[in-house]
């Protein structure tokens, strides 16, 4: 895929992330954490935001494993949208990091750059089709903190078409997001290419 | 085998709620298995049990989830806290922040609790409980949303 897209400090391009505390030494960890590394999937092994969860290894192993049936369980929610949702959630949060994946994969799976353009561009006010409007907005309720989401989001989403199996699966990666994100913002920084603001 | 999700929001066996969680089976299993690793660790390391489920009650309690709250403040109330004052106005300080703003904080922040006697481990885990806890209370949000109407 060549079209990236970088609008309102946001960007779909590959970042890279540098933790602020020292990251486990892969030489010399445990077999335990290096089990964990190896479950995390194979672009944990190059990367600093794995090494330094391998801090507490069992939690990175349990939540590995929750992150991929959430984001990649083969029934429910086209993936696509819930890479949307975890894109919303990202861009509410000012997550660069995490919003540049997930919105890079939401590009990917969907072929809809105008979603993602207007919505680096103008968060919540982007004009989106009925579907994508009502996934953004119950999104954003969720992510709100206390989480705001209300039955008139519920009943937005069902109109669109979704089951309430599709809904609790825009929650999950909602909620997913809602832990991520507050892990990549607390714990270190993006580097590379930064979109400017 | 107990389920924190479902004895918080009284999910009844074979009821719809129930059947909405049996359909994501690995969710479900993974989100209480989560919860093990962080509140029954092998190794407390440096955050006591006591110390993890007030933490995990401060995140509740700011996320607007009384149910959750409830349910920490039931575990916490049956196992001591040894934390002084300072270690503990440290540690809200910082959970109150990464809850609301997580933006806000920055390298500087985590320099202040190095010094202020955390290592690292014990920040990750920190980060894991309230980053654990804000994913919990919007999952029982949704459930408790999905569940008012038939």
């Amino acid at each position: 895929m060549s079209a990236h897209v970088t609008k309102g400090g946001f960007t779909t391009e590959v970042l890279d992330w540098a933790a602020w505390l020292e990251p486990v030494d892969l030489a010399t960890a445990s077999d335990e954490q290096l089990a964990a590394l190896e479950e995390s999937g194979p672009h944990a092994k190059t990367s600093q935001y794995y090494h330094l969860l391998l801090h507490d290894a069992p939690v990175l192993r349990e939540r590995s494993q929750l992150f991929n049936a959430i984001m990649y369980g083969p029934k429910g929610l086209p993936r696509a949208e819930r890479e949307l949702g975890a894109a919303v959630e990202s861009i509410l949060n000012g997550c660069v990091y995490c919003t540049s994946v997930h919105a890079r994969c939401y590009l990917q799976l969907a072929k809809r750059p105008g979603t993602i353009e207007a919505l680096f561009e103008h968060g919540l006010q982007a004009r989106l089709e009925p579907r994508e409007r009502a996934i953004a907005d119950f999104s954003a309720a969720l992510a709100r903190t206390p989480p705001a989401a209300g039955q008139a989001h519920v009943r937005a989403l069902r109109e669109a078409g979704f089951s309430d199996e599709d809904i609790a699966d825009l929650a999950n990666s909602v909620a997913m997001f809602a832990w991520a994100n507050r892990l990549m913002l607390t714990l270190g920084e993006p580097r590379g290419n930064l979109p400017e603001a | 085998m107990t389920d924190v999700i479902d004895e918080a929001l009284a999910v009844a066996p074979g009821s719809r709620l129930d059947r909405l969680r049996a359909a994501r089976p690995e969710a479900r299993k993974r989100t209480q298995s989560s919860y093990d690793a962080l509140f029954d660790p092998a190794e407390e390391q440096n955050l006591a049990r006591g110390e993890r489920f007030a933490i995990a009650l401060r995140v509740a309690e700011s996320s607007g989830s009384p149910a959750l709250a409830a349910h920490y403040r039931a575990r916490l109330e049956s196992l001591s806290i040894g934390a002084g004052e300072q270690r503990w106005a440290a540690i809200f300080r910082h959970v109150d922040r990464v809850t609301r703003e997580p933006r806000a904080i920055s390298a500087a922040d985590l320099q202040a609790l190095a010094a202020a006697g955390f290592d690292e481990a014990t920040i990750v885990t920190l980060a894991q409980i309230v980053g654990f806890v804000a994913y919990q209370v919007r999952v029982a949000a949704t459930l408790a949303l999905l569940g008012e109407d038939a």
